[in-house]
């Protein structure tokens, strides 16, 4: 009985902690608002390949891959890629000085209360998701290294010469 | 006694909580980092203040009467 007892509070105690799984996502689908105050759906971007990057101001690795994806959206973005990047910070002056400091050529959207990466039970920030010409998610990247910077682009290279179903 | 030191430590345990990764902005900003210059002269001024109201019994490195002349 005793130990019953003990088992039962230990399990209590170590629910607090316990981590998701996280959800095999097929699509992923939410509209938040831009910047610049328009609503902004993965959607809207039928038939292209989009990647969704969950970022934050205060987030180091966040800040060193923007200039890469840069890179990559004025490499492909005549071929279909988009790129749209989350802002999970709840403060929008911060982001403001932050795009003000280091302007970027895609779209910024805006989830301070973080309801996107709380459905995705995201692990790690910044996480990228490629979505492909069919509105289905490929690959999840957390993270971001420089060593990163090959396979973010072969996963996009390869999504870009995949046909439309 | 021991059923209480269990109980007490249990819910310690329990009174964790998660900070998910999108929410660490807070945990971010300077007054955070023992290492800040802001924080670190802010610490510096408060034991000054310390220093000076107690000043029959410096703890602070700071020898002083207590007039808040110092």
């Amino acid at each position: 009985m005793r130990r019953a007892v003990i088992a039962a509070l230990l399990s209590t105690a170590a629910c607090a902690s316990t981590p998701k799984s996280a959800p095999q996502a097929e699509t992923l689908e939410f509209e938040l608002p831009s910047t610049t105050g328009a609503a902004v759906s993965p959607k809207s971007f039928a038939g292209k390949v989009v990647l969704v990057d969950f970022w934050a101001t205060w987030c180091k690795p966040c800040e060193a891959s923007f200039p890469f994806y840069d890179e990559l959206v004025k490499k492909y973005g005549e071929q279909g890629f988009v790129m749209l990047a989350v802002s999970v910070d709840e403060d929008d002056d911060a982001v403001a000085r932050f795009l003000e400091a280091k302007p970027v050529s895609f779209t910024i959207l805006r989830d301070p209360a973080g309801t996107v990466p709380e459905r995705l039970d995201l692990k790690t920030m910044p996480t990228a998701v490629l979505i492909g010409r069919d509105g289905a998610v490929k690959h999840i990247h957390e993270g971001f290294v420089e060593e990163d910077r090959a396979a973010i682009t072969r996963m996009v290279e390869e999504q870009l010469g995949a046909t439309d179903p | 006694m021991r059923w209480l030191a269990l109980v007490m430590m249990v819910g310690a345990l329990g009174a964790c909580a998660e900070v998910k990764p999108w929410q660490r902005g807070p945990l971010t900003h300077h007054s955070m980092d023992p290492n800040d210059k802001a924080t670190q002269l802010a610490g510096e001024f408060n034991a000054h203040v310390f220093d000076v109201r107690e000043g029959c019994k410096p703890g602070g490195g700071f020898a002083g009467g207590g007039c808040g002349c110092n």
